[in-house]
């Protein structure tokens, strides 16, 4: 035994096990979302963008202000984000997927001009005597949410609503005012399509009006102020005219808005000359008893439509100038939900957009792949308990070749010292553990024990072979070895460098590296030492 | 040693007709692979469906998987049961999504052969019959079962996904499920396409350092040539067989497909190490001495795959399962190819270059 640690091999082996007792000791094993539970979400923007700096920034506000911990963002190719949350539920995963489909475009229109937009907010939901949620008759609620101006963008707001009240009625002072459309995510690239029937139907509630409504409410200004062309089509689909109308659209417009309850036929039409389609149910707002919600607002991603008052406008008192008008710099945004939990959830989700500001393009998709995380610890157990049979049977048929009780336990026990260093040199270099870093370790181990019969075998040959010393039968087995290990590297290496998007396998790749290393230059030179040591040259 | 003359005798014969059991495997495993059946593209890659209904009580996941499995073909189905719900995702229905192909199949060939094209539509209609009524059975012509299909496939579509649903609820019970609380979301596939070209990259790259290296160790064409060989041969036997045992083509597949070179590198390199470099032997010697070596190093990885696809079948452990099934078709794929085409190839290798030094 003294012989065997006067080698420098097996002292380089003692601190290697003892950096990696540390490691884990102090920093702990860093698990990823499949063992923890988590969702990774993958997002695809609507087109590549100049910078994925903005976009990041915006989604890490978002989920920022949502609460989350721990989140990790990164973008690639300029069109694609991914998040990495860990530890959430279903309803976690629900909530931020549509806090990140927004893209989170707040404007408010009149006229069909932008009045303001989200970068005209400065703060939102301040202190205010504005009652946040309020409950209706019919058991739906409307919230409220408030927000203050710039003092450019207040002053843009008084200019396009100077005078945009006229006199009606001298005698009452009753003034008939303009109306202001707030939008999130207006459908600039999109066109609508609806039937007949329901656009006759949103006619008449905008004409009579809601508690979210305000009476007299025309449906040609609201899609004028939406600024999305809409189609009106009947049971025979698109006629041929709206046909070549909707193909010369298409240079601007990528997505027809359709409404769910047309046939299918229609979006077989739409897609064929090449638009995307996107569903809209009509039916969402309109349980029983409840006030209907035209669908057109729902479509167009409008918020609320508000009136006017004469005291913004400078019509009462009667300014001559839009300078001599007041300056108004609180504003609050309102819109109407079923439910109390669902008003909430909606308020919230709004005040995180207009806090976070806008993403610079539209979100094509978002798909997200959920361990949730009470099947995440079964996993690491059951994966845990495979490792130890598989343990077993590696030992037992390397026991059964050999029939060498030391010999066969070395083996073990080197291949268990590269596992438990690669694993906390892996966690350790900031690469969490999830199941395709363990398949990586697991690799580099068998790729190891492999190694290390080749490295055996050579030092058996003794019988054969009695004039090569065993020296120079490991150096001749470490040929072998290192040859195997480079090959290894030669394709693990590529995926780091330009696998980026494909998350799972760099994690793979940088734990066989890792394992690859350990291997070729501690726990292999330290088992030539030690079998040399049991067959006995020393 | 009994073994050991057993394996000697291995290479007594004529052993350069082994060769041809590995030729033949080839085009076999490239048939099943990329021809009939053919590789299934996982979720990952080519997108899918995900079904989440809420629940009042924790269901059993494995109830619902074998009620869908025992009425549908669908691949990669996962069900993955939370507190107050229940996930179903898979990739596709292979019935939809083979009657999909077939349609624009004919309508490729529409133009060049109606008589065809019409089987293949007819055919097409009648599997989707499975889960609608067509309206019609017979076609005069094929542009016109044409017309026909393309709407009787999204029919079927729907059909199939009301019918999945009601398979779902009815393993679950009717009374453990929130009213109106089913999310149905369709996963983007938009990633595969990114995925598939950093592949490519990644693997032509890796090709190049891989050949690279083994020339610069080996510093010999016919040997680098027979590693490079036999690892291709290796990854196609596991792709083959992939396919056959339908095993999604996705990330977590891609990975063991990438370990499988390092494996199947191994027990090529010592093999060419031990054939090449050890003079005072015979090459028929140093074969069966390898294939003692090579034999342990395999029979221990394969022991360690039957253990863990024995186990993760068990408790259902999804992807570590078609890592471990991979891995295996790959290394029995290794066993023919390095004890069956790289031996006798470098062995007559070998010899030759002997006698000319003698």
């Amino acid at each position: 035994m003294a012989e065997l640690l006067k080698s420098w091999r097996i002292w380089v082996l003692f601190t290697v096990i003892l950096i990696a007792v540390g490691i884990v000791a102090f920093n702990g094993l860093k698990f990823g979302i499949d063992f923890k539970g988590g969702t990774l979400f993958q997002i695809h923007l609507a087109q590549k963008v100049p910078s994925m700096e903005p976009v990041i920034q915006v989604i890490e506000s978002r989920l920022n202000w949502s609460g989350l911990k721990d989140v990790r963002i990164y973008g690639a190719e300029n069109e694609f984000v991914f998040v990495i949350v860990p530890e959430t539920s279903a309803e976690d995963v629900k909530r931020i997927e549509s806090l990140i489909r927004k893209q989170g475009r707040f404007e408010v229109m009149i006229d069909g001009n932008v009045m303001l937009t989200g970068k005209s907010i400065i703060s939102v939901d301040q202190q205010t005597n504005i009652a946040a949620f309020q409950r209706l008759g019919d058991g739906s609620y409307v919230w409220r949410l408030p927000f203050t101006l710039s003092i450019d963008a207040a002053e843009r707001f008084r200019n396009l609503a100077f005078h945009k009240c006229q006199l009606v009625n001298v005698e009452k002072s009753d003034y008939d005012c303009a109306l202001t459309y707030f939008f999130i995510d207006r459908p600039t690239g999109g066109i609508l399509v609806m039937s007949g029937q329901r656009y006759d139907e949103d006619k008449s509630i905008f004409l009579a009006g809601t508690d979210r409504i305000p009476r007299d409410t025309s449906i040609k200004e609201v899609l004028l102020n939406a600024g999305t062309p809409y189609f009106i089509v009947d049971k025979n689909g698109l006629t041929s005219e709206q046909l070549s109308r909707l193909k010369g659209l298409l240079a601007e417009r990528k997505t027809a808005i359709v409404q769910a309850e047309l046939p299918d036929a229609v979006r077989e039409q739409l897609k064929s000359i090449g638009y995307k389609i996107k569903s809209v149910k009509s039916t969402d707002l309109q349980q029983p008893g409840m006030q209907k919600t035209p669908w057109v607002y729902k479509a167009t991603g409008l918020k609320s439509i508000v009136r006017l008052q004469p005291g913004v406008t400078g019509n009462k008192p009667y300014a001559e100038r839009p300078e001599d008008a007041k300056i108004i710099t609180d504003l609050f945004i309102t819109s109407h939900e079923s439910s109390y939990e669902a008003a909430k959830a909606e308020r919230n989700e709004t005040k995180i957009i207009l806090n976070s500001g806008s993403l610079p393009v539209a979100v094509e998709s978002i798909s997200h792949f959920w361990t949730s995380p009470t099947q995440g610890k079964e996993f690491l157990t059951k994966a845990a308990l495979i490792g130890l049979l598989v343990l077993i049977t590696v030992s037992m048929i390397i026991f059964l070749r050999y029939k060498h009780l030391k010999l066969s336990m070395a083996i073990i026990f080197t291949s268990l010292v590269e596992a438990f260093v690669t694993l906390s040199f892996t966690s350790g270099l900031g690469q969490s553990i999830d199941l395709a870093a363990i398949a990586g370790i697991i690799a580099a181990v068998g790729t190891g024990v492999d190694d290390q019969i080749v490295i055996t075998d050579e030092l058996l040959k003794g019988e054969e072979e009695e004039h090569v010393s065993l020296l120079r039968r490991a150096k001749r087995a470490f040929f072998i070895v290192i040859a195997s290990a480079a090959t290894t590297l030669a394709t693990m290496i590529p995926i780091i460098l330009f696998g980026y998007v494909m998350v799972k396998l760099v994690g793979f790749a940088i734990a066989i590296t890792i394992g690859v290393l350990v291997g070729v230059l501690v726990t292999r030179p330290a088992y030539g030492e030690i079998a040399r040591y049991i067959l006995g040259e020393y | 040693m009994e073994v050991k003359s057993l394996l000697e005798r291995f290479y007594s014969g004529n052993y350069r007709y082994y060769i041809a059991l590995p030729a033949v495997l080839f085009f076999v495993f490239a048939f099943l692979a990329f021809v009939n059946p053919g590789l299934e593209q996982g979720i990952d890659l080519k997108g899918g469906t995900l079904v989440v209904v809420s629940t009042k009580s924790m269901v059993n996941a494995q109830d619902i998987a074998s009620a869908i499995n025992s009425k549908f073909d669908l691949t990669e189905l996962s069900v993955i049961p939370f507190q107050g719900g229940v996930q179903v995702q898979y990739g596709s229905n292979r019935v939809l999504a083979s009657a999909k192909s077939d349609i624009e199949k004919a309508k490729g060939l529409v133009e060049s052969n109606q008589a065809q094209s019409l089987a293949i539509c007819k055919k097409a209609v009648s599997s989707l019959s499975a889960y609608a009524k067509p309206e019609k059975q017979s076609f005069a012509s094929a542009s016109e079962c044409l017309a026909f299909a393309g709407q009787f496939y999204s029919e079927a579509s729907d059909a199939f996904k009301e019918e999945l649903n009601s398979t779902i609820f009815s393993s679950i019970g009717e009374k453990n499920i929130q009213e109106g609380s089913t999310r149905e979301t369709q996963i983007s596939p938009a990633l595969g396409r990114l995925f598939w070209s950093q592949a490519q990259v990644i693997l032509l790259i890796a090709l190049v350092a891989v050949i690279i290296v083994i020339f610069a160790f080996f510093r010999a064409v016919v040997p680098s040539m027979a590693v490079i060989l036999a690892a291709t041969f290796d990854i196609l036997a596991a792709l083959g067989l992939m396919a056959v045992f339908r095993i999604s083509f996705s990330i977590a597949s891609m990975s063991s497909l990438l370990m499988l070179v390092g494996y199947s590198v191994d027990t090529d390199i010592m093999l060419t190490t031990r054939l090449l470099k050890r003079k005072f032997k015979t090459v028929r010697e140093s074969a069966a001495d390898s294939m003692l070596t090579g034999l342990t190093m395999t029979g221990t990885t394969l022991g360690a795959l039957v253990v863990m696809l024995i186990f993760s079948s068990l408790w259902n452990l999804d992807v570590l399962f078609s890592i471990a099934a991979v891995l295996l078709f790959g290394l029995l794929g290794d066993l023919v190819s390095t004890w069956f085409m790289n031996a006798p190839v470098l062995m007559l290798y070998a010899e030759r270059k002997r006698r000319r030094v003698k």
